[in-house]
């Protein structure tokens, strides 16, 4: 089976999940879309019934002023149509926001034009936090396999089935991390500490771009992550901290 | 001859109308939610349960 991970020509949908936070949100874009597609169904019906009835008929709305039957009809059904999108919606939101006692913390900092990456709850042999800064390939160091615009020289590696919390900052300018595998997108504001938790629940390289405007290399700035097997994350935290 | 209100046509036709609108709008949302929603969620339930054995298979040794 092959995970649609990366933005695909021609793709439709949202790329897969990875975490439950984007399983809510695929299955509040099914219901949306069972809305939608009801919608459709009604309204090209009606049309296509207007259509026929009125075409040929120059008298049949020569009386009519106001219809408050059919006001009250075409209020209430958008209406009811809203609510029943709005609930699952609010109801995702709220879940997506709650940080639930994570096990590991990493540090994300946005600058002009690249990430930096920081294991908070570790420290190297010299007593220094792990941090390092992850900047994009450029096109000509792109290797077989590589995403264009989208692989970086050095990626967040983080264990599977682990609750993370990601606190998010900027160092400059406004930037927003966004990974749509996981269903993240926080905004990194310079002076303010903004956090959002995840739970990978397959291995796997995940892509994402900044998705605040931030000047003329925006679109320049991927993030790449990297779930792994806990044993190879302690493996990677160990030769980090040499 | 002045020709006479043609009232009416709004309440005659509604209940019909509105049912067919509705079935035609159920008929598009129930082929979506059956042969476009239900297989990717049996796919991805699939998936973790095969993930979840494989686990329990490696725990297990």
């Amino acid at each position: 089976m092959t995970w649609l991970d990366v933005p695909a020509p021609w793709a439709m949908r949202l790329q897969d999940a990875a975490s439950p936070n984007q399983e809510g949100i695929h299955e509040l874009y099914d219901h949306i879309m069972f809305y939608l597609a009801l919608v459709l169904g009604l309204v090209s019906y009606m049309t296509i019934v207007i259509v026929k009835d009125f075409t040929k008929n120059k008298f049949a709305h020569k009386q009519l002023r106001h219809g408050q039957t059919l006001e009250i009809i075409w209020t209430m059904f958008p209406a009811l149509i809203l609510l029943l999108m709005s609930f699952p919606s609010f109801i995702l939101l709220y879940l997506s926001d709650e940080v639930l006692t994570p096990a590991l913390t990493v540090k994300i900092v946005g600058l002009q034009w690249y990430w930096k990456y920081e294991y908070s709850d570790f420290v190297n042999k010299t007593g220094e936090t792990l941090e390092y800064e992850s900047y994009i390939m450029p096109d000509d160091m792109l290797e077989e396999g590589n995403t264009r615009l989208l692989d970086t020289d050095t990626s967040i590696v983080l264990p599977v089935d682990t609750h993370v919390r990601f606190i998010v900052t900027a160092n400059d300018v406004m930037h927003s991390f966004a990974v749509p595998s996981l269903g993240i997108k926080i905004d990194a504001t310079p002076g303010r500490l903004n956090q959002v938790s995840t739970l990978m629940e397959r291995t796997g390289v995940f892509y994402g771009q900044c998705s605040e405007l931030c000047g003329v290399n925006h679109a320049l700035m991927p993030m790449k992550m990297q779930c792994v097997t806990m044993e190879d994350f302690l493996t990677y935290l160990s030769e980090l901290s040499e | 001859m002045a020709i006479a209100p043609i009232t009416g046509t709004l309440r005659r036709k509604i209940i019909t109308d509105i049912s067919l609108a509705f079935g035609c709008g159920f008929i598009f949302a129930g082929l979506y939610w059956e042969f476009e929603h239900k297989p990717l969620v049996q796919k991805r339930e699939a998936f973790y349960a095969q993930l979840k054995a494989q686990k329990e298979a490696e725990d297990s040794v």
